[in-house]
């Protein structure tokens, strides 16, 4: 039978990542002012033995022998013989990174370089070499018993003899010729042995003749049911030595039994009878724990496993596909509601509110699969921050609010990199040196804060710094210098700050290994408007910032505004859409002939005509009583013409990338109550092409 | 139909020991440590045990003491899966009563053969 | 523009579905194909290729509707009782991904083996080129078959969705 393994490879990579996050946190733990408790320990020691374990298996011996060796260290610390150190403790963390390093190449299929782990493992040696001289551990000796043969058994020696005229006349065609005594003692039982399974081992090896010795047995007065009175005396023909038959049957027992093993293959003479083998029982170790923790154990040390079960992302993804289909029936069925018109029907109005009902709840549980915590993606900081820290000599505290909000878990992938730039950001520009800090009489220790919430129906992600605060002025400038704003130009705070968004904008005065090169926020920017989301900067000088992330819910499902633009319809996203108003005239004012603005309140809002911008003939190009979809990108109003609105509704997002490709102006499709297709728009990128278009037709700067 | 109780808190591990006896006709049940599978045993009988030594929750051993205190499990056959070839650790199983041990790494004919010994001599399969 | 393409087509497919498009027979693995649907108007997308006349829902995905008549310039084209949409599928390492073709009508659905297989002739210069992997001509009782097989693979292809000056003008164009 050839069993093939690889199978469970992939389990096995995912549970050792797993495990090294898990071992990563805690060693995140250890500070210079708080030692780990035991059961932290133990958990480190598990993880890597886990993996050890696991890696020799599946014949990853490179791992295996890595880990050996900080399993090794670990367990000298738990047994109390070596302490945990800053410097050991950068050991450990270095090994995860080695073992995640070579767990994502041996995922890839590609063969990672074992000899890299050397300078840590060298680390290793020198933990736990150094230090107190290691303890003796009470090695097991074979102890020399003088040989004890029960005098009270029949006379093994005539009995030999016997055997042993039997033995002259028969072709020997076997190497050996073993003389076995085996008494197991009374209690064998009780430890799950049988000395039946032993002596059909013996059978195995080669040929055997057996004999009870009867003299054992007690009385049956005193009998008892449980307890092993029996011994046998073997002769066993064999190629196999005396070691093997030792490993092979009697491994588990050596401990339990009385055990002469004689060669007598050589008929010289009797030679005495072997000297016992017994194992010896090492004296039980000391191990009560330098402090007896009363802490609660840590429950992400504990078996989540329990409770939980492995869903591939595909399967997820069908049976959300499914539902979508689902509702989407279902308020195709729903449109008939409304022609149904009798008494007897009333049943099917009721039958169809609760079917929507029904709907729309396990839509919401099917949605909840693909939710994971924030803290999957916020977990990574701390170490980050542990080393920028380190790096750049900056004092740095960072708090984590609301790490259990869960999130899609596509959008937390997505949202990972963006998040890592913002606070890298915080960190290198927003937080000043320690010694500015303290002339103006902060906390010399700089604060960076992580939270995530619900707020109605998105999730909200914000970093804040008690730092320096964004310079308006250095952005105002920059923006000048940039070509991106005029001199003169008057803007809003808010609108200030949105401008570090463009491409190439950094005002860092260095740029540093961290960070300063502009080439990021942009960047963020665009991976979260393709997250449906949006991003915002609050900030006070010499206070601090804040950036919020807004995002919805989920990818899959979006709140929007059916519209139609001559005879195709559209869905407007509504976390986009500021305002609908009825267009009249007079407020419409032209700058140029193509360059048209709505004057709404105060605002003068530059009007984009979406038939233009799709090529669609319109029912009328006479803009009153169309609709003016009122829309924010980068800070400023924009208002897309429609020629009729229709309902709002919540729509499945389907990929028009999959089988076509992405279009502009154009996030995704979705499917309509009565089956076909609407296109959803990507308000952001159809107000920049428009921009784009209009700006190449006049010259005046155009906002 | 023998029925097995695998303990490890890997799960890779406890997939694969459960697909090799599965395989060779046994009926496998898992537990992810000592508790669960304590919590188990309570109220049901497996034929074999094999578990493995360092575990949260509940060790190995610990779990083979609190096994031999439940009268169904007195002469039960329990191995002990350790990766430790120490004569330590092995006798450590023992005292604690353990029946005997498998050292990982082993492949599944390893086991598969291990096993059979085992339950063939009790229940003549 | 010269658009060398290999004469020997790379697979010869066991088994055919066949269909008319202006007039001519064309071909693909039947493999490839997922279902015929009846003609139904598309959605458009703005900025599309001529040939790509917009999206339907099939069965709850988002698929592409290209037209090749028009991809072939073939002039005198509508779309009647018998016009269906043929939706195929191809593998690719993001997905399987799909599309329909419009064609005129169905054919038939030949089997090909070593029996009735004759050659790959070589192609002319015909508009489209690059949607066809090559002319297979075979036995059907008595009489040589030719059909014209298309390349799915080059019809799936991403670029072949964006639009191409060329084609802005169709009018102006010409053999």
């Amino acid at each position: 039978m050839d069993i093939d393994l690889k199978q469970f490879q992939q389990a096995f990579f995912e549970e050792s990542l797993e495990l090294l996050d898990g071992v990563e946190q805690t060693l995140l733990k250890f500070d210079d002012s708080s030692e780990l408790d035991m059961e932290s320990i133990n958990q480190l020691f598990r993880g890597m033995h886990s993996i050890k374990g696991g890696s020799a298996t599946f014949g990853f011996s490179g791992i295996a022998e890595f880990t050996h060796t900080a399993e090794t260290y670990l367990d000298l610390v738990r047994n109390n013989e070596r302490t945990l150190v800053k410097e050991s403790v950068n050991t450990l963390l270095q090994s995860v990174d080695w073992l995640r390093q070579t767990i994502a190449t041996l995922q890839a299929e590609a063969e990672p370089d074992y000899s890299s782990c050397l300078p840590v493992k060298e680390e290793y040696n020198v933990f736990i070499n150094q230090g107190e001289p290691k303890k003796e551990v009470s090695i097991p000796l074979k102890k020399e018993a003088p040989a004890t043969q029960e005098s009270d058994e029949i006379d093994l020696d005539s009995l030999f003899d016997s055997m042993v005229d039997e033995r002259d006349g028969q072709v020997n065609s076997f190497k050996n010729n073993f003389d076995i005594f085996f008494k197991p003692h009374q209690k064998i039982f009780y430890s799950g042995n049988d000395p039946g399974r032993i002596l059909k081992e013996l059978e195995t090896l080669g040929e055997m003749s057996i004999d009870l010795l009867e003299s054992s047995i007690p009385d049956f007065k005193n009998y008892e049911i449980d307890s092993c009175n029996l011994a046998w005396k073997i002769l066993l023909k064999t190629n196999f030595e005396k070691d093997d038959i030792l490993k092979k049957a009697f491994d588990w027992v050596l401990d339990e039994c009385d055990l002469t093993i004689e060669n007598i293959s050589c008929k010289k003479e009797t030679p005495p009878p072997e000297p016992q083998v017994e194992a010896k029982t090492p004296a039980p170790k000391k191990s009560e724990p330098k402090k007896n923790s009363p802490t609660p154990k840590d429950p992400s040390a504990g078996s989540k496993e329990a409770n939980s079960i492995r869903v591939s992302t595909e399967k997820l993804d069908v049976l959300i596909n499914m539902v979508g289909e689902l509702i989407i029936t279902q308020s195709m069925l729903g449109r008939f509601e409304n022609t149904i018109d009798s008494k007897s029907t009333l049943n099917l109005k009721e039958g169809l509110t609760r079917l929507d009902q029904n709907c729309r709840e396990l839509q919401e549980c099917v949605m909840r699969l693909r939710m994971l915590p924030v803290s999957t993606v916020f977990n990574r900081f701390p170490r980050m921050i542990r080393e920028l820290s380190a790096k750049i000599d900056k004092k740095i505290q960072l708090k984590i609010i609301g790490e259990n909000t869960e999130m899609d878990k596509t959008m937390l992938e997505k949202l990972s990199d963006p998040l890592v730039h913002l606070v890298r950001n915080s960190v290198d520009h927003g937080l000043e040196a320690e010694h500015i800090r303290k002339q103006n009489g902060k906390n010399p220790q700089g604060t960076v804060t992580l939270s995530a919430y619900h707020e109605g129906g998105s999730i909200i992600v914000e970093i804040t710094d008690d730092g320096a605060g964004l310079n308006k002025k250095n952005i105002t400038k920059k923006a000048v210098e940039k070509g991106l704003i005029s001199e003169n130009e008057v803007l809003t705070d808010e609108q200030i700050y949105k401008l570090i968004f463009q491409p190439g904008f950094s005002t860092a005065a260095q740029v540093t290994e961290v960070s300063g090169r502009g080439v990021g926020m942009d960047v963020v920017r665009k991976n979260i408007e393709s997250l449906n989301g949006s991003i915002e900067i609050k900030s006070e000088m010499g206070v601090g910032t804040t950036i919020r992330v807004q995002l919805p819910l989920t990818l899959a499902i979006l709140d929007g505004q059916l519209i139609t633009v001559g005879h195709e319809k559209f869905i407007m996203p509504l976390i986009s859409l500021k305002e609908i108003i009825s267009i009249k005239s007079q407020n419409i004012y032209s700058v140029t002939e193509s360059n048209q603005m709505y004057h709404l309140r105060e605002h003068y809002i530059p009007i984009i005509r979406l038939y233009e911008l799709f090529g669609i003939t319109p029912k009328k190009t006479e803009l009153e009583n169309s609709f003016l979809n009122i829309v924010e990108v980068g800070g400023k109003l924009y208002g897309l013409v429609a020629d009729d609105l229709l309902t709002q509704q919540q729509v499945v997002i389907k990929s028009l990338d999959h089988n076509y490709r992405r279009v502009d102006g154009v996030s995704g499709a979705t499917i309509l109550g009565d089956g076909t297709v609407a296109l959803i728009l990507d308000v952001s990128s159809l107000v920049r092409n428009a921009v784009l278009k209009v700006a190449a037709t006049i010259t005046s700067s155009f906002h | 139909m023998a029925l097995i109780l695998a303990v490890d808190d890997s799960s890779s591990m406890r997939q694969m020991v459960s697909f090799t006896l599965k395989k060779s006709g046994f009926e496998v049940i898992s537990a992810c440590d000592g508790l669960e599978a304590l919590s188990w045993a309570k109220t049901n009988k497996a034929d074999l045990v094999i578990s493995d030594v360092n575990m949260p929750n509940m060790d190995g051993f610990s779990l083979v003491k609190e096994l031999r205190l439940l009268h169904p499990y007195k002469f039960t056959p329990i191995l002990m899966l350790t990766t430790e070839s120490s004569q330590e650790k092995k006798m450590q199983g023992k005292s604690a009563g353990a029946t005997g041990w498998i050292v990982k790494p082993f492949d599944p004919e390893q086991l598969i053969n291990t096993v059979k010994k085992v339950l063939e001599a009790r229940l003549g399969i | 523009m010269e658009y060398e393409k290999n004469n020997a087509i790379k697979n010869i497919p066991n088994q055919l579905l066949t269909f008319i498009i202006g007039g001519e027979e064309f071909g693909v693995d039947i493999l490839s194909v997922v279902e015929i649907r009846g003609w139904e108007e598309p959605t458009a997308i703005p900025a599309s290729p001529a040939h790509v006349k917009g999206v339907i829902n099939l069965r709850g995905v988002i698929i592409p509707i290209i037209d090749l008549r028009q991809k072939f310039r073939m002039t005198d084209f509508n779309y009647s009782s018998t016009t269906v949409i043929v939706v195929l599928q191809m593998a690719t390492p993001e997905g399987k991904r799909i599309n329909g073709v419009v064609v005129d009508a169905i054919s038939d659905v030949y089997n090909i083996n070593l029996n009735n297989f004759s050659d790959t002739p070589d192609m002319g210069n015909i508009h489209g080129k690059e949607f066809i992997a090559g002319l297979i001509n075979f036995q059907v009782e008595d009489e040589t078959k030719m059909v014209i097989l298309l390349d799915v693979e080059q019809l799936m292809k991403k670029s072949e969705t964006v639009l191409d000056k060329s084609e802005l003008t169709p009018e102006t164009q010409g053999e």
